[in-house]
């Protein structure tokens, strides 16, 4: 085992590795109870979720998503406009941060027309905005979820600090599943943050009652643009 | 100030019995307990073989502890090459001065803080708040507590004690003057939601917990519904990740095992609203982001069980399933334990990370070893073996006045004369059964039971009369 150590490390590593190496020097006592499941020769078995059509990706992400209170429009690119004007009337949007996604383009100039102000993400942008605009990275039809990646993106707060985040998602970035997802993730590499949305900000903390917008947006649009 | 955990100074008995007298609780706890109970069967029942995904699920968390410093090792290598900050922490007291070093060095004076049981577990608030800062818990749950001056009740839903009034009560002194609150949860959660955004985006300072370290990429892995997790993490400058040793996987193909199963697990999600996989500080070309990422990897305590009868309480990956379906905490929520974790996970892992804390000991006794625990568990956390072990462990170290009582039982009823002579005995002191339950030391034991009342004659006397 190689041990480095820079100006980012601190600590007693060697210490730390010796106790956890010291207990390994003996296997536990076998549980006869409830004995260890064996070697997994067929390697990790694949969730596979009844929520899910597979000849259905589009349809499978739209109503998983609807589940999770997001409001989902599916339409083709045509309508990108209408669609963002009746979600800009809807709430009441003024104002908006974007992000920096070549895609997102279409909708600037929309959101633009409609009068809304426009900005890019920041923090201090993102906190007194009404809207966040984003495209989406990937997307998951068992669970109606969004992935975004920060780099591409530009940054995290679009999704996070504005009452309505809208999310542009291409059809063909629906992937089945979030193994799906994470297969094409390359380890070394990976932005400073993903995140996978998975509806609205939500929190059960009083009497179990599930409340939207806690801290993150009470609401999700999810624009799912299909090419026709 | 942060709350006191319980445990020290207190028995379990005194704990239970003021939970099981405590009405408004008991009537939380099964309002809560039956929706993520349910929530969780219904969500596990949706997908395929659920019985084979936790059965491999248990399988490689067996496979990561066992090779655990090669695992920690290569996550803290690639963590560090991702820019964050890495301290190998062996007890408490190291991770708490770390942080504390931090927070003085970036000049933080409030710190928001994510859920975080490890930050419980090692005392966090209290070293924090001593050193001057002011700490700001984010999770409307822990908000709720902290202000109420209470500990956490369940490792997920941390005010699941408290009801829409009581919580209202705790939250009035925060509105501005002449606003009442509502005793409704929307309007409260939205009270919240103002309250602390001002605080998110004042703080100097983020501490997070982390659900999962994956080693191949170096990153930390936040689960969360409500996005404090993400703005704890994304709003301040400086953002703190503290870990146990074990949060750790290998890889995303593991990862997404867990995922899949922790928020089954925990609230009948299939997944989480929030995910964040944090792969290192603000990259040059991003707009938003912390500078600074430290990851505080924490012991204290955890290396002792490994490859020990209670290794596997280490896989265990915090969804609190085992709470949900455990008879002894739907009745007695989660104070009643006294420390940090709750359940029957609690009952396991309190004996063990608190073992200086004598009182601890007695928590392996809080369960019925129905077993429903394990068969929740999405790693299949042999609970009931681990409290068993526990018993014996105590068992053997049980007073000596104990065992000689044991063991002059033994001797008396091992022959035909003495035993004769203790069943004599116990006829003639039939008629102290009634005292039992006056006198201080045995009323403890009597309460609650009747007191067997040994007949007149012994079998063996009415035999030799000849009346049977």
């Amino acid at each position: 085992m190689t041990v480095t150590r820079n100006s980012l490390e601190s600590g007693d590593r060697a210490s730390f590795l010796a106790r956890l190496a010291g207990g390994l020097v003996e296997s536990p006592p076998l549980n006869l109870a409830h004995p260890l499941p064996g070697p997994l020769d067929d390697g990790i078995p694949t969730v596979v979720s009844s929520r899910l059509d597979p000849s259905d990706l589009v349809g499978s992400f739209c109503r998983n998503a609807t589940e999770l209170a997001c409001t989902v429009h599916r339409v083709n690119s045509s309508q990108l406009g209408d669609t963002l004007a009746e979600i800009v009337r809807r709430h009441g949007i003024t104002s908006a941060v974007v992000s920096i996604q070549p895609d997102i383009d279409p909708a600037v100039s929309v959101l633009r027309e409609l009068g809304v102000t426009v900005e890019h993400m920041s923090k201090a942008t993102s906190a007194v905005t009404s809207m966040g605009v984003t495209s989406a990275d990937a997307a998951i039809a068992t669970t109606g979820s969004v992935v975004q990646h920060s780099h591409t993106v530009g940054g995290r707060t679009a999704s996070l600090l504005p009452p309505v985040f809208c999310c542009i998602v291409p059809a063909a970035c629906i992937a089945p599943t979030l193994a799906d997802v994470m297969a094409i993730w390359t380890p070394v590499s990976m932005p400073s943050n993903t995140v996978i949305i998975t509806g609205p900000s939500r929190s059960g903390d009083i009497e179990s009652v599930i409340v939207r917008g806690v801290h993150g947006p009470v609401a999700v649009e999810l624009i799912v643009i299909e090419v026709t | 100030m942060s709350a006191e955990f319980t445990l020290a100074g207190t028995t379990l008995r005194e704990r239970t019995a003021q939970a099981t007298n405590d009405e408004r609780l008991r009537e939380s706890l099964e309002r809560a307990m039956g929706r993520f109970a349910g929530g969780r069967v219904e969500a596990m029942s949706q997908v395929d073989d659920a019985e084979a995904l936790r059965s491999a699920a248990r399988r490689i968390r067996h496979e990561i502890l066992s090779d655990l410093p090669r695992v920690v090792s290569k996550f803290a290598e690639q963590a560090m090459a991702n820019g964050a900050h890495v301290h190998w922490a062996l007890d408490a007291t190291d991770a708490n001065r770390y942080i504390t070093d931090v927070a003085k060095r970036t000049g933080a004076r409030t710190v928001v803080k994510g859920k975080s049981m490890v930050a419980e577990e090692i005392g966090l608030n209290h070293v924090l708040e001593a050193a001057g800062l002011t700490v700001v818990e984010t999770d409307l749950g822990e908000w709720i507590i902290q202000l109420a001056g209470h500990t956490p009740s369940h490792i997920i839903a941390p005010a699941v004690h408290l009801d829409r009034h009581q919580v209202r009560d705790i939250l009035q002194p925060q509105a501005d003057p002449g606003v009442t609150l509502e005793p409704d949860p929307e309007a409260l959660a939205g009270f919240a939601r103002v309250k602390l955004r001002e605080a998110f985006l004042q703080a100097d300072l983020g501490i997070t917990g982390c659900n999962f370290a994956v080693a191949e990429s170096g990153s930390i892995v936040l689960i969360e519904n409500e996005g404090n997790g993400r703005l704890a993490s994304t709003a301040p400058r400086v953002h703190i990740a503290v870990m146990g040793t074990e949060r750790i996987v290998e890889n995303f193909a593991q990862l997404d095992l867990f995922l899949n199963l922790l928020a089954r697990s925990a609230t009948g999600q299939h997944l989480s609203v929030y995910t964040n996989v944090i792969t290192g500080p603000r990259r040059p070309d991003e707009l938003d982001g912390p500078e600074e990422l430290h990851i505080v990897i924490v012991d204290n305590g955890r290396s002792e069980l490994i490859g020990t009868e209670f290794a596997e309480a280490l896989n265990c990956i915090r969804c609190g399933a085992c709470l949900n379906v455990c008879p002894v905490y739907r009745q007695v929520g989660g104070h009643a334990y006294g420390w940090v974790y709750s359940g029957p996970i609690g009952a396991v892992l309190t004996p063990l990370f608190a073992a200086e804390q004598e009182e601890s000991a007695e928590l392996a006794n809080a369960s019925t070893l129905c077993g429903a625990c394990m068969d929740a568990c999405p790693v299949q956390i042999p609970l009931q073996d681990l409290l068993l072990g526990l018993r014996r462990r105590k068992a053997a170290d049980a007073a000596k006045a104990e065992k000689a009582a044991w063991r002059a039982w033994a001797q008396a009823w091992g022959r035909p004369v003495t035993y004769r002579a203790s069943m004599k005995g116990m006829a003639a002191g039939r008629r102290l059964t009634r005292l039992v339950s006056a006198l201080p030391g045995l009323r403890r034991w009597s309460d609650g039971r009747d007191v067997l009342k040994p007949a007149a004659r012994s079998f063996t006397d009415c035999w030799e009369a000849g009346e049977l």
